[in-house]
Parts: C-alpha cells; sequence; structure tokens
C-alpha cells in the first residue's frame, strides 16, 4: 500500500516538464531537411528528371525499381504500366504539390485569418452570420463538393486550389475568432482598454501579434492536410486533370497493377507521407516553442 | 437549467436547420449545373419533339425557382423521386446504403477509441516512458499518412501477399476488418493524442493532489478521478470525428468496394443521377450536422462563455 502513495518528491520528478525525446535537434532537422528537399526537388526537379515524364515506353513497362531483383537503375524507381519513368513523375508531381502549398496555405490563411479576426471585432449577428458560413461549410464534406465541381467544371487544377481553400479557411476562421475571443478577456487587454485605447488598436496591436502564432502554428499543420487531400482528389479522378502529373494520380494508376508493381503505389505514398510527416514535426515543434501556456501541458 | 441556456440552444437547432436548408438548395442548383436532366428519361434517338413532350410531361420545362420549390416541398417528405439508375425510389436506395456506411463509420471509430484512448492514458500516465513516446511516434503517422494509400497497402499486404482477408466488397465480418482499420486510424491517432493532453492536465489539477493526499491508492486516482474529468472533452472530440469519418469513408468506400453512402454518391455524381445525389447529400448533411449540435450543445453545458454566442472583442 506504501508504494501506492508517492512521496512529494517524487511526484515533483515525475511531472516537471521534460526535455521530449521527439524535440530534440536531430527530430527538427529532419523536417526541416525535408522541407529544404522539397521545395528544391518541386523548383527544380522536373528540370533534373532523367527521363520525359510524359514518354510512353510500352516495352519498358512495369520494370521494377534499381534495388530489386529484376530491376536496373536506369529506371531507378521503376515504370509504370506505361512505361513512363518513374522517378521523373515523382520529381514533377513534387512540383505540383509544392505549387498546391505555395499557393493554398497562404490563401486560405489569409482569408481565413481574416475573417476570423473581423468576426471577433465587430460581434453581433455580422458574426454569427460568418460564423454560420464556417458551419455550413463543415456540413459538406471537401470531398463532396470536389468532386461536384469537377463534374460541372471538368477537373483542373484551378479548381483543386478553389475547393482546397473553400475547404480550409473555415476551420482557420473559427479557431482565429476563438482565439482572438479569448485573448481579448485577458489582463493587458483590459489593461489597454483603461488606458484608453480604440478597439482597432486593442485589435491590430495587442491582440494580433498573439494570435500569429497560432495562425503560423495552423498553416504549418495544414501542409499535410493539403498535399493528402489533394492527393485524395486526384486518386479519385476529380483533382488535376490528365495532364497534370500528381502523387495521388500516380497512385490511382498503380492501383490496377498493385499485385505486381506494388512499387507503383508504394513510391509516391512516401513522398507523400515524407512531406506532410515534415509539416507536422514542424508545426508541433512551433507549437511547443511558441506558446507557453501548453508547455507545462505536454 | 436556465432560460438563457434554453434560447442558445434552440439558436443552435435553428442554425443547424438552416444549414440543412442552404445545402440542399446548394446541391439541388449545382447538381442542375452537371447536365441537363431530360437526357435521362429520353432515349438516344429521340426528336426534339418528344424531348420537349418528355420536358414538359417531367416538368422540367418550369422556371427553375417553381421545380426548386417542388423539390423542397417533397423533400420534407423524404420524397426525392427514382433514382435513373436503379429505378427504385431515391430515398429507399440512400437508407439502404446508409446502413453500410453507419457499419463501416461506426466500427471505425470504436478501433478509433479502443485503440486511442487506452494508449492515451498510458502515455500521460507514464509520460516519457517506452509507450507514449511510441504511440506519439504512431499518432504522428497516422496524420501524415493518406488513408487510401494505407487501404491500398494494407490490401496488398494482408489480401494479396499474405491471403488473410479479402480484398473488398461486404458480407462477413472479415470484409469489414480492413476498410474499418484504415479507416479507424486518423481518429484513432487524433483521440489519443487529445486523450493524452486531456488526461495530463487532469492529472495536474489540484484535486489529484487531494486524492493522493487522502492516501487513495495511483489506480485509485487515474481511473476514479483524472480519467473521469479528462474524458467529457473525448467525448466532444469524438463527436466531431464523425463529419471526419464520413467524408473519410467516401474514398476508403471507393478503394475497398463497400457498398455504402460514400460511395454511391461518387457513382451518381459521375452518372449524373440528380435524385440520388440530392436524396444521399441530404442523408449526409443531416448526420453532420446533428453531430456538430450535439457537440456544440455540450460545449454550452461546459463552457459559459459560449453559452452566449457571438461575442465581440
Amino acid at each position: 500500500m506504501d508504494e501506492d502513495r508517492e512521496s512529494d518528491a517524487a511526484l515533483f520528478e515525475k511531472y516537471r516538464p521534460r526535455k521530449f525525446h521527439l524535440h530534440s535537434p536531430l527530430t527538427l532537422g529532419f523536417p526541416i531537411g525535408v522541407m529544404i528537399l522539397f521545395v528544391i526537388t518541386g523548383i527544380f526537379g522536373p528540370a533534373l528528371a532523367p527521363y520525359d515524364a510524359t514518354e510512353i515506353d510500352l516495352i519498358n513497362r512495369l520494370a521494377e525499381t534499381g534495388f530489386q531483383a529484376n530491376g536496373s537503375w536506369d529506371h531507378a524507381l521503376g515504370t509504370d504500366d506505361l512505361g513512363r519513368d518513374v522517378l521523373s513523375r515523382l520529381l514533377n508531381g513534387a512540383r505540383l504539390s509544392l505549387f498546391i502549398v505555395v499557393v493554398i496555405i497562404p490563401l486560405s490563411t489569409l482569408i481565413g485569418g481574416l475573417v476570423g479576426l473581423f468576426a471577433a471585432w465587430i460581434g453581433g449577428w455580422t458574426s454569427r452570420l460568418l460564423m454560420g458560413l464556417v458551419d455550413l461549410q463543415m456540413a459538406l464534406p471537401g470531398i463532396l463538393l470536389a468532386v461536384l465541381f469537377a463534374s460541372i467544371f471538368g477537373p483542373s487544377l484551378r479548381n483543386v486550389v478553389i475547393v482546397l481553400v473553400i475547404f480550409l479557411w473555415s476551420s482557420q476562421a473559427r479557431i482565429v475568432r476563438s482565439e482572438a475571443l479569448a485573448l481579448s478577456e485577458t489582463d493587458f487587454v483590459l489593461a489597454a482598454r483603461t488606458i484608453g485605447c480604440t478597439d482597432a488598436r486593442i485589435m491590430f496591436r495587442h491582440i494580433l501579434p498573439n494570435l500569429l502564432n497560432t495562425i503560423v502554428i495552423l498553416a504549418t499543420l495544414n501542409v499535410a492536410t493539403v498535399i493528402i487531400a489533394e492527393a485524395g482528389l486526384s486518386y479519385l479522378g476529380v483533382g488535376v486533370d490528365q495532364q497534370t502529373i500528381s502523387w495521388g494520380k500516380m497512385i490511382s494508376e498503380g492501383r490496377d497493377v498493385l499485385s505486381i508493381a506494388w512499387w507503383l503505389v508504394t513510391i509516391p505514398g512516401i513522398a507523400i507521407i515524407t512531406v506532410s510527416l515534415a509539416g507536422n514535426l514542424f508545426g508541433d515543434w512551433l507549437r511547443d516553442a511558441l506558446d507557453p501556456r501548453l508547455r507545462h501541458a505536454r | 437549467m436556465t432560460s438563457k441556456l434554453w434560447a442558445a440552444i434552440v439558436m443552435r437547432f435553428m442554425r443547424a436547420i438552416l444549414t440543412i436548408f442552404v445545402v440542399i438548395t446548394l446541391v439541388f442548383f449545382l447538381s442542375r449545373a452537371i447536365g441537363d436532366p431530360v437526357s435521362f428519361y429520353a432515349p438516344i434517338d429521340s426528336t426534339q419533339e418528344e424531348i420537349d413532350f418528355l420536358k414538359n410531361k417531367l416538368g422540367f420545362d418550369r422556371p427553375l425557382i417553381v421545380q426548386y420549390g417542388d423539390f423542397l416541398y417533397k423533400a420534407v417528405q423524404l420524397d426525392f423521386g427514382k433514382s435513373f439508375t436503379a429505378s427504385r425510389p431515391a430515398w429507399d436506395v440512400v437508407t439502404e446504403r446508409l446502413q453500410a456506411t453507419v457499419e463501416l463509420g461506426v466500427s471505425a471509430l470504436i478501433i478509433g477509441i479502443v485503440i486511442g484512448v487506452p494508449l492515451g492514458v498510458v502515455a500521460a500516465v507514464r509520460r516519457g516512458g517506452i509507450v507514449d513516446f511510441s504511440s506519439r511516434v504512431i499518432a504522428l503517422l497516422g496524420q501524415a499518412v493518406p488513408n487510401f494509400w494505407l487501404g491500398l497497402i494494407l490490401i496488398f499486404l494482408v489480401s494479396v501477399k499474405l491471403g488473410w482477408l479479402p480484398t473488398g466488397g461486404r458480407g462477413d465480418f472479415q470484409q469489414l476488418i480492413l476498410p474499418a482499420v484504415t479507416l479507424g486510424t486518423f481518429p484513432a491517432a487524433a483521440i489519443m493524442r487529445f486523450t493524452r493532453s486531456s488526461m495530463l492536465e487532469a492529472l495536474q489539477q489540484d484535486y489529484i493532489r487531494t486524492a493522493r493526499s487522502k492516501g487513495l491508492t495511483q489506480r485509485v486516482v487515474i481511473m476514479k478521478h483524472a480519467l473521469r474529468n479528462s474524458l467529457l472533452p473525448v467525448v466532444t472530440l469524438m463527436g466531431l470525428q464523425v463529419a471526419g469519418i464520413l467524408s473519410g469513408s467516401i474514398i476508403i468506400e471507393t478503394v475497398f468496394a463497400w457498398p455504402g453512402l460514400g460511395r454511391l454518391i461518387i457513382q451518381a455524381i459521375i452518372g449524373t443521377d440528380f435524385n440520388i445525389i440530392q436524396a444521399a447529400v441530404f442523408m449526409t448533411t443531416i448526420w453532420i450536422v446533428f453531430a456538430n449540435l450535439i457537440v456544440d450543445i455540450s460545449y454550452m453545458f461546459l463552457d459559459p462563455r459560449i453559452r452566449t454566442g457571438g461575442g465581440s472583442v
């Protein structure tokens, strides 16, 4: 019975904030390294690709990767059902994914942040209206909207961007608004009000800087969401158009020959996982580093 | 319950109804933009006269607003017309497929809870330990892996290579395992992380110290006090997962050829079967809105700040 009652010292030791294994320099290095690699690949990849990614070569279809017994290093990552080089397609897909991230995340963050901030500032029924819009958003699964869009306008990159921005801004707006409201009830805002600061000044000079942390963290964590979402849409055939190369499309193309050419599905998947993981790790690290409140709760 | 709380609940409920209304309106008009409904009823070699006649008979030549009003009137009676492809009432087709999706969704949620909650609790109690570390790694991975890819890989490994489980379809329990596990990984990761942080917060509260100083054993302290208080937010998290599971099931059902609502919607959109699209979206929306409603109402009970709604700086 006595063993169950730990002393104060033991409890203190048990619950003091620990250095997290997941946040040592090594695990910060990995996400940053991957993200740099991702950006470089996205920009220069297609130029560095060994083959033309759309070149069909039926003689060499379904070639194995260089790592496998029957493969050769001519096609380091093998070829797909039409003989197209997987490595080259992977590099081109990186460009698309980079584009998706670089365009959609800032756009949706900006829209979501502004709407959330505005809703928090103006209050009243306008705020309710805006949040009602957000609810609407969340009631329709993004995929549904995407499929509908694609049926009307045909799959295209533009539609993917529109759909994903719509998909993302609402959750941003909601969180920004509730954070802004929470912040507005803190002591320092009260103090600012007491000395006569106007609402606008409070909003921009006091609340916004604190909000930026949350916004940036959310944006980083959305990288994985956006890449996976685009992959999913392209897998279903309602993402990018026929011409564009996407990791998600590569997976759907590989599905039919899964049992005989499993690497066609595995390799693009690993690419997606790596970039998403890097984004999430970095976002987590940011969250722990920037938010003093959470430092002790984890 | 105060009258203020009642008012807030009723407001929230009204908003839910409004949301459903707006969504089906959107879908009605959007799906009309996909194609001309008459083309489904008219055989290919119809003359313009025959087409016009059909149009008139079926009411497609009426102003769109009138068609919309008619649609709404029938919709509240759950009459969505007949499916073009199945020639049965659309609503019946939807309810059948709903069962399949619910089966899948509930199984996935159960898997998420059964894996997520215990792992989260152990990770919090033995913080910094091996369970904590490894489950956080797995949770991180779980949120970085596209679930349709995971499904395909599982199919390859478990069905094709090992031959343990079938690749798809619905029938025996065995066919449920792979899709449910695939769909359940994301909720499992989210629930695990949330349980862990919720539990950690609960464990640092004063009442835990009080319980310990009363001389209660470690186990009693955890199970009876910390757990109960940390579970409430987790329950609300599960409500939020419902929407995610429903949209996740759309793609998982496609991967595993599971005859559910999600797959039905995709097929209906591709086949431009309006009545099914409308009926199915109506059904999906009701579920999601309902789940969000429950979550929001329980928040109202928990957090007094939100009860008044629409605060300002």
